[in-house]
């Protein structure tokens, strides 16, 4: 029964050569070169600082000097702002209420140092609304007039909505590559991440508009940031606490490649059902889970592609 | 230099892209790699062997980081997975269904090379690329024979994979 597939080797390599071929055809070298060039040029100022002859040693015995006394000017006045802004996000922390959904509306930044413009699930220019409750989370994203609604439920499936009679249904085993940047920035648990904010980042209070308090998260030296969150800035709601405003900035090797900031505007209890398929299809709607993996490979196609 | 740099950057991201599985590290991969390599160009011929050097530094850096433990906090437990940008139309189909049929097969493809160990995926990404097993073990950093075997193996693994998710070849009438 197991027949094995005559394909020969050269088969492989050509398969894999056209796959390869087609990936690489998308690539904008032009683009990309430039990105290179305005790497290089910062990190060449960079070695010609480490370059200068000895003549100059004293300059930079004078630059060290100043370095110490500036730092040590800057550790007393930091101190005090930077227990206020654990004190501020503390309270955030606190304010955010388990029984509470929240709901933000999301907007993806591109910056010019990356190609980087989001998956088919989301993109740049999207107009994005999410609710979130702990790891639940079910986003509404339209772009143009196109309007797709997925999410995921109590036990990290994820769903997705083709119409009211037919759904997607993604065991956490099983879900696709091309939804995973879609649930990297959809998997908003501010609770969680107001905790590893407090726990692992450095914090600093920032000038703000009246009403609000500021502050700006920065991952600790410790650990090197291979991808994830680089840094938070919170705008926070003076007299409740909440936090009104996200902004995080997505890092990979140090280097920023994303902004996404998330803008509360509302706060209630949802239904159970909103963050349920079932909850969002009719009563007598086909799910296609598991077992039609060829036909949900289709649709997901199809709802990505639209 | 330019055009060496523009000739070499696609293929480059193709193969990053597939070793890292996934575009956008990819892209940093190779942009990592391309600065170093420049920075040292006084040391290189890079038209000449500039290439070979650039896929030897995408391997180690891609393995670096595939074996590095992943730092994690609640909005980073996924994967950065933009393989939309893969899913390219076949020039050269006109149909819409020969260019679903291509995009299937690539995704198939692609799907099936995330399945083996990244030694055995580059030594085949790079064969299928063009390289020979000497040329492939110099930037490997490993015997040809150990390549011939790598090689094999992901042939095998690959056959395996496309028979069963394809569905061909499998005596249907």
């Amino acid at each position: 029964m197991n027949e094995k597939l005559p394909i020969s080797p050269d088969q492989i390599d050509e398969l894999v050569r056209s796959a390869l071929r087609a990936d690489a055809q998308t690539v904008d070298a032009a683009s990309m070169e430039v990105a290179i060039n305005e790497r290089r040029a910062r990190s060449g100022q960079i070695h010609k600082g480490r370059q200068t002859p000895g003549i100059f040693k004293w300059v930079a015995a004078a630059a060290i000097f100043l370095t110490v006394t500036s730092g040590v000017i800057t550790y007393v006045v930091l101190t005090a702002p930077s227990a206020n802004a654990h004190a501020i996000v503390t309270s955030a922390h606190s304010a955010l209420r388990e029984d509470l959904d929240r709901c933000y509306q999301v907007e993806l930044v591109k910056l010019p140092s990356t190609r980087s413009r989001g998956g088919a699930f989301v993109q740049i220019g999207d107009k994005v609304t999410l609710w979130t409750r702990g790891d639940r989370f079910r986003v509404q994203v339209v772009r143009s007039d196109q309007e797709l609604l997925w999410g995921q439920d109590e036990s990290k499936r994820i769903w997705g909505v083709i119409d009211t009679n037919r759904g997607l249904l993604f065991e956490q085993d099983e879900i696709p590559l091309r939804l995973h940047e879609a649930l990297f920035l959809f998997n908003l648990d501010a609770r969680r991440l107001t905790e590893e904010v407090l726990r692992d980042y450095d914090l600093v209070v920032e000038s703000s508009s009246p009403g609000r308090k500021t502050v700006r998260a920065t991952r600790k030296r410790r650990s090197p940031i291979v991808m994830g969150i680089g840094s938070v800035r919170m705008e926070i709601d003076e007299k409740t606490n909440a936090i009104l405003r996200l902004e995080v900035s997505r890092t990979m090797r140090k280097a920023e490649v994303m902004k996404i900031n998330f803008t509360l505007i509302d706060e209630k209890r949802l239904d159970d059902r909103d963050y349920q398929l079932a909850g969002n299809l009719d009563s007598d709607a086909e799910v296609f889970g598991r077992d039609q993996n060829r036909q949900r490979r289709r649709l997901l196609k199809q709802l990505s592609d639209d | 230099m330019e055009a060496w740099i523009t000739g070499a950057l696609p293929d480059a991201v193709a193969y990053a892209a597939s070793l890292m599985g996934d575009r956008g590290m990819g892209e940093d991969v190779v942009q990592d790699c391309m600065c170093r390599l420049l920075d040292h160009a006084d040391r290189y011929d890079l038209p000449r062997d500039g290439r070979k050097l650039l896929f030897r530094s995408i391997t180690n850096d891609c393995i670096n980081r595939k074996t590095r433990r992943r730092e994690t906090v609640s909005l980073s437990e996924m994967q950065f997975g933009n393989d939309a940008q893969r899913e390219v139309p076949d020039p050269k189909s006109v149909r819409p269904v020969d260019r679903l049929i291509a995009q299937e097969l690539n995704e198939c493809v692609t799907a099936g090379l995330q399945t083996l160990p990244i030694n055995q995926r580059s030594a085949l990404e790079l064969s299928s690329l063009g390289y020979k097993p000497r040329e492939i073990a110099e930037i490997l950093s490993m015997r040809p024979a150990q390549i011939r075997v790598l090689l094999c193996r992901a042939r095998d693994a690959m056959a395996t994979y496309l028979n069963t998710h394809l569905a061909i070849g499998g005596g249907r009438k």
